[in-house]
C-alpha cells in the first residue's frame, strides 16, 4: 500500500500543528512590538519606538518564514487571528520587561518544536529550525541588554532619556554571534 | 458486497467495521469510503479534512444538548462534493472508521519510513 500521507507532504500532523502555532506566536509578537512602538512614540521615546517598529517587522518576517516552510513541505499554513494586545503600559521599564519575557517564551516554544523533531527524527524540519534557534540567541541578548540599561544608567533624573538614547545602539556582534 | 461491484480497481482494504470501510487505490492515489449505503471517492487531503471535522465533534455535548435541537448533523466540506446527514450513532460509527483508517495510514507510514531508510 502506497504511503499517501508521505506523498502529500513531509510534515507529520503534530509538527504541522506546532509550526502553525508558532506562526501565530510570531504574529502575536509582531503585534505586541507594534503596540510597544506606539506607547514609546506617545511618550516621547523616539529611539525605542524605532527599535520596536523594527522588532515588529522582524517578527512578521519570522512568521512568513514559518508560513512558507509549511506550504513548501505540503502542509496547510493557517493565517492566525490575533487578539488581546496590550495598549497601555505602566512604565517605560515594564515594556522592556515584557519584551524579554516574550522572547524567552518564544525560545522555549522553539525548544519544544525541536524536541518533537528529534522524537520523530524529522531532521529536515530540525535543520530549518536551526535558523530560529540562532535568531533567538540574538533576540534574547538584545532584550536582556535593553533591560540592563535600567540598572546601568538608572531611572532618576535624565535616566529615561539616556536609556532611550542607548536602546537604538544595542547590537549583537560578539564573537559567539 | 455491492462495494466490490461499484469499484473494480485493485483496492486495498485499509480499515473495516461492520458499519463501513475504507479502501485505498494505489493506481488512482485516492481513497474510497463506504458508509451509510454510499461509496465516496476522496483525495488524501479531502479525506484528512473529513477526518479532522468528524473527530472535532463533541459527542458528549451532542447527546446532552436541548431536545429542541435536531438529532442529526449535516457534514459538508468545502470544495468536496460529498455530504453526509448523520444521526449521532452514525457519527460515532463514522468516527470509528476514520480513526481506524488513520491509525492504519500512520502504521503504514512508519513501516515504509523504516523500509526506505534501512533497506532501500
Ligand atoms: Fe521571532
Ligand atoms: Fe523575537
Amino acid at each position: 500500500m502506497k504511503d499517501l500521507m508521505r506523498i502529500k507532504g513531509l510534515l507529520s500532523t503534530e509538527i504541522e500543528s506546532l509550526l502553525n502555532q508558532q506562526v501565530k506566536k510570531e504574529a502575536h509578537s509582531s503585534s505586541i512590538y507594534l503596540s510597544m512602538a506606539s506607547w514609546c512614540d506617545r511618550n516621547g521615546f523616539d529611539n525605542s519606538a524605532t527599535y520596536f517598529f523594527k522588532q515588529s517587522d522582524e517578527e512578521r518576517h519570522h512568521q512568513l518564514k514559518l508560513y512558507k516552510y509549511l506550504l513548501d513541505m505540503g502542509g496547510t499554513a493557517i493565517s492566525p487571528e490575533i487578539a488581546n494586545i496590550k495598549i497601555e503600559y505602566n512604565s517605560f521599564r515594564e515594556i522592556f520587561e515584557d519584551a524579554l519575557d516574550q522572547e524567552i517564551a518564544i525560545t522555549q516554544s522553539f525548544k519544544n518544536i525541536a524536541a518533537r523533531c528529534h522524537k520523530e527524527q524529522d531532521y529536515v524540519t530540525m535543520e530549518f529550525l536551526n535558523w530560529f534557534l540562532k535568531e533567538q540567541r540574538e533576540e534574547e541578548y538584545k532584550a536582556r541588554r535593553a533591560l540592563e540599561l535600567f540598572e546601568v544608567i538608572g531611572e532618576s533624573g535624565t535616566g529615561h532619556w539616556e536609556i532611550d538614547k542607548h536602546v537604538g545602539k544595542i547590537n549583537y556582534d560578539s564573537e559567539a554571534s | 458486497m455491492e462495494v466490490q461491484q461499484a469499484i473494480s480497481e485493485n483496492l486495498i482494504e485499509v480499515f473495516k467495521t461492520h458499519k463501513g470501510a475504507v479502501y485505498q487505490s494505489d493506481d488512482e492515489q485516492c481513497l474510497y469510503l463506504i458508509f451509510g449505503g454510499k461509496t465516496a471517492r476522496y483525495s488524501f487531503s479531502c479525506f484528512s479534512r473529513l477526518k479532522k471535522q468528524i473527530v472535532s465533534y463533541n459527542i458528549e455535548q451532542l447527546l446532552t444538548r436541548s431536545a429542541l435541537l435536531p438529532d442529526i448533523e449535516i457534514v459538508t466540506l468545502a470544495a468536496c462534493e460529498h455530504c453526509y446527514v448523520l444521526s449521532i450513532t452514525d457519527l460515532i460509527a463514522l468516527k470509528d472508521i476514520l480513526e481506524g483508517a488513520f491509525a492504519m495510514f500512520q502504521l503504514n507510514h512508519m513501516i515504509k519510513d523504516c523500509l526506505q531508510r534501512y533497506i532501500a
